[in-house]
Parts: structure tokens; C-alpha cells; sequence
């Protein structure tokens, strides 16, 4: 089996804190992740330190069979981001967005043109082109987001709340999109805090004080920690149970 | 590599574009500074207050009041008892510039002098009162010089007929007396010296004018001196602030992490965001150059390619200052502040608004740190007096010097924090 990350006792300190703690975990291609984990567990500096965006202090990691520290760049042609904060621009239109990114990835020409179509269709957005970014309602806005991070057709896509904030309609439709490129193969690692999400993932990996404190498949995790309760419960518990360690 | 720096590049422009406080920044603060620098800020005084006291009963004297009277820059300003005392009060109470007195026997008796008093209070309009002092005097000068002609020649001529007269009397006494009315007529119809043949060998009046040439600036105009410097002033306020903010803004929107995970590279980064900055400047330098040229009627003296290179040695060091600025700020506002304070001692400390000479040791030595201050003079330079490299070397090492260092700093840094 061939893995999209694999990482071993990665960590990461800010100072004398230690916000990922020596972190081993591998993602096999072509399936979906899900990271879960309450605020502040690490979630977002691994997957920067993932995206060679933040400097590991110790450990190893290949993404894509390109190491971490040496590979960035190759990583990041063929890497997708969305970052858990709407980080594209708001006073540039819809369009110009996708046109920016694309060109960025190289795009060029009918090829950007064509890409830039496929993508506004796919993410409902045709009528919203010459929208301003910022005026768009949250559901839109991450949809665009999730465009501009799938411009360049990348194998793996690191999610970080994508989807935090956005009504129940506008998640439902953005997972059909995340299963979408699932079924085409791409690996997916989401970070997210509902649990109805996460009982979609193929895997989960627990996090919690920096620490990977369990991975399996929702069914796996339930029967090990659920303690006859659902996902909810092997959060409570995992959660709680690393707080008092 | 250089698609990705032109995307970069475009979507600025469209940002600023969109953004019409950065627009109106563009276009308004050169305007501003124009009118500012150029009109406002004038040193220039058009009309003088003057006060004068002629107590001097002289020809010279008449001449001399006459002469500041009818100068046309200078407005009168009637004492009701004229004395030196009277042109104290009115300078103390602010209503005369310059005062002037013409002692008795002016012109007439040794060691006699105007006397000028100036009111320092009112520094640019006693500045210019002083200069135009004595374009003012000209026509009495001329008018002395005349007169003194005059009366030479009537003391001349009175001198000719004298002898005229004495030689014939002499002439006749020794002739005999039969012989005295023929040798009389032979005398009158001959030629005597006739005064006009007599060259006036008249001292000229000893000047007390000097003759003073203004090379460069010949009226010496605020403007002339200003707008070369704030070409560069214009144009290190503009790069500076707007890259620093131009960088910023992405790291506090949030848009810098997106931006980091793409195939960007930091360097990359760097040039498209110094791109368009680098344009914004560039049109903000040709805003005020050709102000300078149809709105000031000034000409460039210098070598226009040579200037331009030059400029972009500053821009370069400006435009880096702005990047170092980004990297230590968090956000726009903490931007803004570090560039004012970077910039602000430049626009004071330069020699843009300060004499250089004038500044104590300290302050100079710290003057000549800024690299702003190394511009002023090539600016001037080359504006006003068509300077070239052969003088401005040390001011262009300097500040080559500086860019180098800035901006290699600047790509330390940037890389650093980026990465
Ligand atoms: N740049 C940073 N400097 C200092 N501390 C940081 C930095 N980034 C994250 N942290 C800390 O690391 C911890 C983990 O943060 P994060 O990875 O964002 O958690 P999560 O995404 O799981 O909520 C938090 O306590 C956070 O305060
Ligand atoms: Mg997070």
C-alpha cells in the first residue's frame, strides 16, 4: 500500500511549548481522513508542518514520497489547501480569484479558461463570477475557496474546517464535492468538528494536546471507546481522558 | 517563474485599482505635497514692508530715497516722525520689515553709511528685504554717477575758459598796442579747445553697490530648490508605505497562508509585490516632474537617463525599506507607524526643509545616516545645475550602497519570515 502522508514522531514546539507532540501517522492514497480534535490539539500546525508552510523541530514525513523538509516545493504543486480561515481575496471578484490561483499554478491561456468554467460549474458559482469574493454568503465562499485549492488537480487535499460556519445544506453539498474527488482517487485529510462529518471519513485519527492519541475507522474508534455511544462519546472520552493524563 | 510574478503582479493592480483610498492617496499626495512644497511653503516674499528715514540734506541722499521709494517690491510705510526710534517701534510692532536710515551728510562727509534695520522675526521676509536691497539702490547709483559727470564737466569747462582767458591776456600784453585789435580778431576766429574736445578724465563715484550674480536660480525660487527634492520625496513616501501595507494586508486578511502553499517562491513573492509599487512610484515621479517643468517652468539641467537611474537607486532602498517594515509588523496600522517613523526624520533631516549647515554636529551626523539625505543633493544637483556623476560620485556611492544593503536585507528577511 502506498501512503499520501506518512509521518513519524513529528513535533513541533513553539518555545517551551509543545504544540504537535511526536506524531506518527500514515494516509493511504485515495482514501478520506478525517483529523478530529478539540481547539488547540494541533490539528492546524501539522498540517502546516504537512504543507512544509511551518519548519518541524523534530521528526520526519514524506508527502506524496517527497520528504517535508527538502521537497516543499514539489509537495505544494501537488498539494490543495484550504485553510480554516477564508484566506482568499475579498476585493477581487469570483472569476479573478480562480484566474489568480491558476496562473499561480501555471495555468495559462484556454487551459486556465477552461479549468476556470469546469470549476465555476462544479462549485455552483456560474452566476456568481463577477461577485465580489467578499459579498458572497459563507456556503459560496467556501465553495470558491475549496475551487481555488483543486485548480491544479491536486493528489492530496488538506481541508482545516472547511466547513465550520456554513448551514446544513451548504455542508451536505460540499461533502458530495469532497466524495467527488475521493471517487476520482484524490486523498483527502479533513480536519473537522461534527461528527456526522466524520462518521463519513474511511479513517480517524484522534489528536488531542498535540498527542495522536487513537486511529481507526469510525467503526474501529466506536468499538473501542464508544462505550455503546456514537462518535460523540469516543470524542467526550479521548478528549477528556488526554486533558487528565 | 515569470507567470507566476505577473499574476502576482495583476491581481495587485486590480487591488489597487479597487481600493480608493490607495488611489486617492496616488494622486492626492503628490498634488498636495505640490501645492504644499511648492506654493505655500514658498520662502519667497513678493512685497517688503520698508520704512525710511532720510536725514541726510544731500544730493546722494535724495537720490538714494528716491530710489527705494519708487523700487517696486517695496511698499512704503509712513512714520509719523521719522527717526530711528520710530523705525524700531514699527518693526517691533510688526508693521516694517526693513528700515533704513540715510544718516546727515550722506555721500558728502567720510564715514557716512545707510543704516539697515532688518526684523529678524519675520526671518524669510527680512531674508528677501536684504537681497533685493540692493537691486533696489541701482537707480540711485546711476543717478550719482550722472550727476557727479554733470558737475565735473561745468567745473571743467569753467576751468578751460579760464585759462582760455588768461592765455590772451597774456598774448595781448605782449603785443604792441598798434597790433592789439588785429592779433584780437586773429584770436577769436581761431580754433580754441573746445570743452567737448576735453576728455572728462572724472573719477567714477566710488560703488557702494556690489555687484552680485545669482548663478543657477536667479531668482531664487523656493520651487527650483523643492521640487527636485520632492521627487524623491513623493516617490520614498509612496514605495515605502505602500509596499510595507501591500505585504502586511495579506498576512493580517489571511491570504499570505494561501499565498505560501502555492508554487511561490519567496523571491517571487518579493518581485511581485515590489512590482507594482515600483509603477505607483514611477507614475507619482513623472506627476511631479512635469509639474515641475509646466507648472514651475523649470528646466532639468542635467542628464534625464542618468537622473532617472539614479532615482531607482533610492526607490530600490525605499521600496526595501518597505518590505523590512513588513516583516516586523503585525498588521497595517503597526505598518503605517513604523513607516512614518522611518520616513519623518528623512523629510525633516535631509536638507529637503533644513539647510544641511545649518543643523548641529549631532543631528547632521545622524542626517547623513539617512539615505534620503544623499539624494536631496543629487536631485538638486542635477535639476538646477546639470551636475553630473564627476561631482555627485560620493552621494551615489552612498546611496548604491544603500540599496544594496536594504534590499538584500529586505530578501533576508522576507525569506526568513516567509518561509
Ligand atoms: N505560531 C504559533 N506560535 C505559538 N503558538 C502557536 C502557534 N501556532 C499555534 N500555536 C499553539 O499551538 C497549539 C495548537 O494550535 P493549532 O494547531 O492551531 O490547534 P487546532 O488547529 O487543533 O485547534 C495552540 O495552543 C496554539 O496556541
Ligand atoms: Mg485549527
Amino acid at each position: 500500500m502506498t501512503y499520501a502522508i506518512e509521518t513519524q514522531g513529528l513535533t513541533r514546539r513553539f518555545g517551551r511549548f509543545t504544540a504537535v507532540d511526536s506524531v506518527s501517522l500514515t494516509v493511504p492514497e485515495g482514501t478520506v481522513m478525517g483529523l478530529l480534535g478539540p481547539n488547540g490539539a494541533g490539528k492546524t500546525t501539522l498540517i502546516r508542518m504537512l504543507l512544509g508552510a511551518l519548519a518541524p523541530t523534530a521528526g520526519t514525513g514524506r508527502v506524496l514520497g517527497h520528504d517535508l523538509r527538502t521537497g516543499a516545493e514539489a509537495i505544494r504543486q501537488r498539494v490543495g489547501y484550504m485553510s480554516q480561515r477564508f484566506s482568499l481575496y475579498r476585493d477581487l471578484t469570483v472569476a479573478e480569484n480562480l484566474a489568480f490561483f491558476g496562473r499561480v499554478y501555471g495555468l495559462r491561456g484556454d487551459e486556465l479558461a477552461r479549468r476556470q468554467e469546469e470549476l465555476l460549474a462544479w462549485a455552483g458559482l456560474l452566476d456568481q463570477r463577477r461577485t465580489i469574493a467578499g459579498d458572497l454568503g459563507g456556503g459560496m465562499r467556501q465553495r470558491l475557496a475549496f475551487a481555488c485549492a483543486i485548480l491544479h488537480r491536486p493528489s492530496l487535499l488538506l481541508l482545516d474546517e472547511a466547513t465550520s460556519g456554513v448551514d446544513p445544506m451548504s455542508r451536505r453539498r460540499f461533502w458530495d464535492l469532497i466524495y467527488g474527488l475521493a471517487d476520482g482517487g484524490t486523498t483527502v485529510l479533513v480536519t473537522t468538528h461534527y461528527m456526522d462529518e466524520a462518521a463519513h471519513c474511511d479513517r480517524l485519527a484522534m489528536m488531542n494536546a498535540g498527542r495522536l492519541v487513537a486511529v481507526g475507522t469510525p467503526r474501529e474508534l466506536q468499538a473501542a471507546h464508544g462505550d455503546g455511544g456514537g462518535l460523540e462519546q469516543v470524542f467526550v472520552k479521548l478528549a477528556r481522558v488526554s486533558a487528565e493524563a | 517563474m515569470v507567470q507566476r510574478i505577473l499574476a502576482l503582479a495583476q491581481k495587485e493592480f486590480i487591488q489597487i485599482r479597487r481600493d480608493r483610498r490607495t488611489l486617492a492617496m496616488m494622486v492626492a499626495l503628490p498634488i498636495l505635497w505640490l501645492i504644499l512644497f511648492g506654493y505655500a511653503f514658498s520662502f519667497d516674499v513678493q512685497e517688503v514692508a520698508v520704512a525710511l528715514v532720510d536725514e541726510s540734506g544731500t544730493a546722494a541722499g535724495g537720490a538714494v530715497a528716491r530710489a527705494v521709494r519708487s523700487y517696486e517690491r517695496f511698499t512704503l510705510v509712513d512714520l509719523a516722525a521719522p527717526s530711528e526710534t520710530a523705525i524700531r517701534e514699527a518693526i517691533f510692532r510688526g508693521e516694517v520689515t526693513m528700515g533704513i536710515v540715510i544718516p546727515p551728510g550722506y555721500g558728502e562727509q567720510p564715514d557716512t553709511q545707510l543704516q539697515v534695520l532688518l526684523d529678524g522675526a519675520s526671518l524669510f521676509a527680512a531674508q528677501t528685504a536684504a537681497r533685493l536691497l540692493p537691486g533696489a539702490l541701482e537707480p540711485a547709483q546711476a543717478e550719482l554717477r550722472a550727476d557727479l559727470e554733470a558737475r565735473t564737466r561745468v567745473e571743467v569747462e569753467a576751468r578751460i575758459q579760464e585759462l582760455a582767458e588768461a592765455r590772451r591776456a597774456e598774448l595781448l600784453a605782449q603785443v604792441p598796442p598798434i597790433m592789439r585789435a588785429q592779433v584780437e580778431e586773429m584770436l577769436a576766429r581761431a580754433h580754441g579747445p573746445s570743452p567737448d574736445e576735453v576728455t572728462i578724465a572724472a573719477p567714477d563715484p566710488p560703488s557702494f553697490i556690489p555687484a552680485i550674480t545669482t548663478l543657477y536660480n536667479p531668482d531664487l525660487r523656493t520651487a527650483n530648490v523643492m521640487i527636485p527634492g520632492l521627487l524623491g520625496l513623493v516617490v520614498m513616501f509612496m514605495t515605502t508605505l505602500m509596499t510595507a501595507l501591500g505585504v502586511v494586508r495579506e498576512r493580517e486578511l489571511g491570504t499570505m497562508e494561501q499565498l505560501v502553499v502555492t508554487p511561490l517562491r519567496p523571491l517571487e513573492l518579493m518581485l511581485g509585490k515590489i512590482l507594482p509599487y515600483l509603477l505607483v512610484g514611477a507614475v507619482d515621479f513623472a506627476l511631479v516632474f512635469a509639474a515641475g517643468l509646466y507648472l514651475f517652468d523649470l528646466t532639468f539641467a542635467g542628464n534625464l537617463p542618468l537622473f532617472l537611474l539614479l532615482s531607482l537607486l533610492l526607490v530600490l532602498t525605499t521600496l526595501g525599506l518597505g518590505l523590512l517594515i513588513s516583516t516586523v509588523s503585525q498588521n497595517q496600522q503597526q505598518a503605517m507607524q513604523l513607516a512614518m517613523f522611518a520616513m519623518l526624520p528623512q523629510i525633516l533631516l535631509s536638507g529637503f526643509i533644513f539647510p544641511l549647515d545649518a543643523m548641529p554636529k549631532a543631528i547632521k551626523a545622524i542626517a547623513y545616516l539617512l539615505p534620503f539625505t544623499h539624494f536631496v543633493p543629487i536631485a538638486q544637483g542635477m535639476f538646477i545645475k546639470g551636475q553630473g556623476l564627476d561631482l555627485l560620485w560620493p552621494q551615489v556611492t552612498v546611496l548604491a550602497a544603500y540599496a544594496v544593503v536594504v534590499v538584500g536585507l529586505a530578501t533576508a528577511r522576507f525569506r526568513k519570515r516567509i518561509a
